[in-house]
């Protein structure tokens, strides 16, 4: 699956390269697995940063070296009530590749610890009969970095798993949440992906 | 093989008794009477309305036990099995029937023309009703509130006992695959005035086993009685009284293994279901007459799951409802053009459960009318009004017209326009319940719900935020449907049937849950709006071929469509999105993406050969059962199934018996269901792999 995945990022890399000679920088597309605390109540978040690709130490979770960090299903972004960052995020009804460039403006903050800049229902369904939540299809989430660059990001799946990463079923309860993500980060300077 | 074995069997008997007969039976099919389309006695072939029987001998011939049994032989008609959910799906509760694809809580199920209650997330489970007692189901398809108010949006189905006639001792035993163990007796007496029938029935299985990876049994041991008892007394020429009795009791056992791979809770449901159903006939004269209905019913069931390890509690359900209706119909012979029925009821329903704050009531009036017109030759046109009032929700006017026109001796056609509307149920209006464990979510009744206290929760910071939703909860209407049918009729050579039927629901105001609020934890709180708007629209083909007097030849077909008309709006404009594997990246669906409501299969089919020969006492039957792959679930967000992991796949069920009559008295049975053992333990689970019976029945008659 990683081998795929590095292949796929090489495609894509490629392909973006080609396309796009003249433009300052490509930017690097990426899908990779991230393994969440799945409680939805305990324990910390894990943290993310878009400028190194991989997890951050929970210990340098009040610092500027995380973009967003994640807890069962909920998303924290480093601004305000979350982390001293000043990280932005917001979510577009396109499909990751029709998001050629971020948008200027309309970045969210979790201005609250009950105010945060994402949702529940901005971006999965739960359903209550099944008891299992999906990620919708069609939604990125365009971050503005705590570097002040743009990252765009699809979550491809969410599935229960225990703290090797290991898919489980019920009646085994999930200790963690497995997510695998897709995102592209632009390190230069310029809206574009 | 064992295919190829029971083909042989019926090819030879065929070959062996070969007769160029022409059966009666099958002109007087058109000729028998129905009730259930026009709530008064109708030759089946002047019904303007689709109707189709299910006789007794089809049912002893297909060996069928519970109603389930035999109505998923029949075209169009789809036994859902515990998946899907939301107002336009499944619903969780099993063996629910959807007709011409609307869903179970649309469909109204009767017995002797009066409401059967105890559904459960709006689905009556069928496998509750045993059909030893029945003399025949009817059929009636498409919207008939006009004559039967809140429920009957996809149809009626009427279940009819055996009639109060003649002197006679049944009984009979079946054992078979999975220790199913059903007895039964049922007696008639007729004396001058009074006449007496009973039925006492017991069915018990011990489960079965679908998935084997799992601890839990697919389906857990189960026993359950049904009596029913009839009574009729003439008090003169003019009236009679009919009281019809009916109880149900079920045990079911539960075992599950909760976060283990062992059992470590279990315990057992009780159902107990009682009908007292006093009649009240009155012929004024050779025009008028007058029935006076009384119903009285009582649902009730309780489960109660225990810790193994501790004994402890673990789970706890007690729902309780009470139906009790008063119903008076008059019928007036106008004049030799116009036949007029009038009439009119009261009702209140109650219910009582642990997931409700307190016990809830309902009262509702109705009355309808109804015109029938035979002013021009070869034509009949029905015209019917229904008014239902009710406590807790919109009031509801549905209307009826049908025609029959009779073109030639041999083809006739059917046109007929109807209204239909399914009050909300009790959970829409009254649930009131929170999810303490890791989701936390909460949900609402539209009448629980509370605007102000998602207001002073947010206050309290434990909201987060209010949805726009949240301003639209009000009043609850009645999910409503208007439905066009169009079909013909043609017979010829006495032998050859076709019955060909388009239709066409819309249904609007469909209920749903939607998330309202946002709690802070991410979590949601959901409350039910009248939101979707949805479509069924198909063709049922329907063909009967009497080959020989004693080989019957039956086929039947239908194909559907159905669509969320919001989704297929937003499909149509690019707006939805979706994976084709679980996994994969999005991307933007087109129309032929989209699948429709779940839980449809496009494609429905079957193929029923029936023998029966009275002269040596054999009799056969072999039915071959088709649907074709459905949506199950919504993994990607879009509401509707698109990836392959969301469908239950495509099944068919090949069911067989054999019979023969050994004297007067005794007949002895044989069968094998399901006999490519095709079984889907997630999505099908009610369906078991391939099993046997065999049973013994006695009848004596004076």
């Amino acid at each position: 699956m990683k081998t795929t995945s590095v292949v796929f990022a090489a495609i894509l890399f490629l392909a973006v390269s080609c396309k796009k000679e003249d433009k300052p920088a490509p930017a690097s597309v990426a899908t990779i697995d991230f393994l969440v605390n799945g409680s939805a109540t305990q324990g910390n978040y894990d943290f993310f940063s878009f400028t190194s690709g991989t997890k951050v130490a929970a210990s340098d979770s009040n610092s500027t070296k995380w973009d967003f960090a994640m807890r069962f299903e909920t998303f924290i972004i480093n601004s305000n009530a979350s982390g001293p960052g000043s990280a932005g995020v917001q979510v577009l009804n396109q499909t990751f590749d029709a998001v050629t460039s971020a948008p200027e403006a309309g970045y969210k903050y979790d201005t609250a610890v009950a105010q945060k800049a994402i949702k529940a229902n901005d971006w999965y369904i739960y359903n209550p009969t099944t008891r299992s939540f999906s990620p919708i299809a069609g939604k990125t989430f365009v971050f503005r970095t705590v570097t002040n660059n743009y990252a765009k990001l699809e979550v491809l799946s969410a599935d229960p798993a225990d703290d090797a990463g290991n898919l489980v079923v019920p009646p085994t309860r999930p200790t963690k949440i497995k997510y695998k993500i897709r995102f592209a980060y632009q390190p230069g300077n310029t809206r574009n992906f | 093989m064992r295919l190829l074995v029971i083909t042989i069997f019926i090819l030879s008997s065929i070959s062996a008794t070969a007769q160029e007969a022409i059966d009666s039976a099958f002109l007087k099919s058109l000729n028998e009477i129905v009730v259930t389309a026009t709530r008064t006695e109708r030759k089946l072939g002047n019904v303007a309305i689709p109707t189709q029987i299910i006789s007794q001998k089809t049912i002893s011939l297909s060996g069928s036990l519970r109603l389930n049994d035999i109505l998923q032989e029949q075209t169009g008609l789809f036994i859902t099995s515990g998946s899907g959910s939301g107002a336009v799906g499944g619903g969780v509760f099993g063996n629910g029937i959807q007709m011409q694809g609307l869903s179970p809580d649309h469909t109204m199920i009767l017995l002797d023309g009066e409401p059967l209650i105890g559904r459960q997330g709006g689905v009556m489970d069928l496998s509750r009703f045993a059909i030893g007692n029945i003399k025949k189901i009817e059929i009636v398809k498409g919207p008939s509130s006009s004559l039967y108010g809140s429920e009957a949006m996809g149809g009626v189905i009427n279940i009819i006992s055996e009639p109060l006639q003649g002197k006679q001792i049944n009984a009979g035993i079946r054992s078979g695959s999975f220790l199913n163990t059903d007895v039964y007796a049922s007696g008639n007496y007729t004396g001058k005035k009074a006449a007496l029938y009973f039925f006492g029935n017991r069915n018990s299985s011990n489960g079965y086993e679908l998935d084997k990876s799992t601890p839990e049994k697919t389906l857990d041991p189960y026993y359950n009685y049904t009596s029913h008892l009839k009574f009729s007394y003439r008090f003169s020429p003019k009236t009679k009284l009919i009281v019809n009795n009916r109880y149900f009791f079920a045990n079911q056992e539960s075992f599950y293994a909760i976060n283990s791979t062992k059992i470590n809770v279990g315990g057992k449901g009780t159902t107990n279901d009682l009908t007292i159903n006093p009649v009240l006939l009155h012929k004024f004269n050779n025009k008028i007459s007058s029935q006076l209905r009384f119903l009285i019913s009582n649902f009730r069931f309780t489960q109660q799951l225990d810790s193994i390890t501790n004994s402890k509690q673990y789970y706890y359900d007690d729902f309780r409802q009470g139906f009790y209706r008063a119903e008076n119909q008059n019928d007036f012979e106008l004049n030799q053009f116009n036949t007029l029925s009038l009439g009119g009821g009261y009702t209140l329903q109650t219910v009582n459960t642990t997931r409700y704050k307190e016990k809830k009531e309902q009262q509702m009036l109705h009355a309808f009318l109804q015109n029938e017109w035979h002013g021009v030759k070869n034509l009949i046109v029905i015209a019917g009004l229904r008014y239902d009032n009710n406590s807790d929700y919109a009031s509801r006017l549905s209307p009826k017209l049908a025609v029959n026109y009779k073109l030639t001796e041999n083809i006739k056609f059917n046109a007929s326009y109807g209204a239909g509307f399914k009050a909300p149920d009790f959970r829409q209006l009254y649930l009131s319940f929170t999810n303490n464990a890791a989701e936390g979510y909460s949900i609402y009744g539209a009448n629980e719900f509370s605007l102000e206290r998602l207001q002073l929760q947010k206050q309290q910071g434990l909201i987060a935020e209010i949805l726009p939703a949240a301003f639209q909860i009000t009043t609850l209407k009645p999910e409503v449907s208007t439905g066009f049918n169009f079909g013909f009729q043609f017979h010829s050579l006495k032998k050859f049937r076709a019955h060909v039927n388009f239709f066409r629901n819309d249904i609007d105001n469909l209920i749903n849950y939607l998330p309202v609020a946002t709690n802070a934890n991410s979590t949601s709180v959901f409350s039910y709006v009248n939101i979707n708007r949805a479509f069924t629209q198909g063709v049922e083909l329907n063909l009967n071929y009497q080959l020989f007097t004693k080989l019957n030849f039956s086929g039947g077909y239908q194909y559907l469509e159905t669509a969320d008309k919001t989704i297929l709006e937003d499909v149509k404009q690019g707006k939805l999105f979706g994976r084709d594997i679980a996994g994969g990246s999005a991307r933007v669906l087109n129309k032929n993406d989209y699948s429709g409501l779940l839980n449809r299969s496009k494609h429905l089919a079957n193929l029923r050969l029936f023998y029966d020969d009275v002269k040596t006492g054999w009799a056969s039957s072999l039915r071959f059962i088709y649907r074709s792959r459905f949506g199950v679930t919504d993994k990607d967000g879009n509401g509707f199934a698109n990836m392959d992991e969301e469908f239950a796949k495509a099944m068919l069920q090949v069911n067989a018996t054999v019979s023969k009559q050994i004297n007067k008295q005794f007949n002895v049975q044989a069968g094998i269901n399901n006999l490519f053992n095709q079984t889907n333990a997630k999505y099908i689970p009610n369906l078991p792999g391939i099993h046997f019976f065999a049973a013994i029945h006695y009848s004596f008659k004076k």
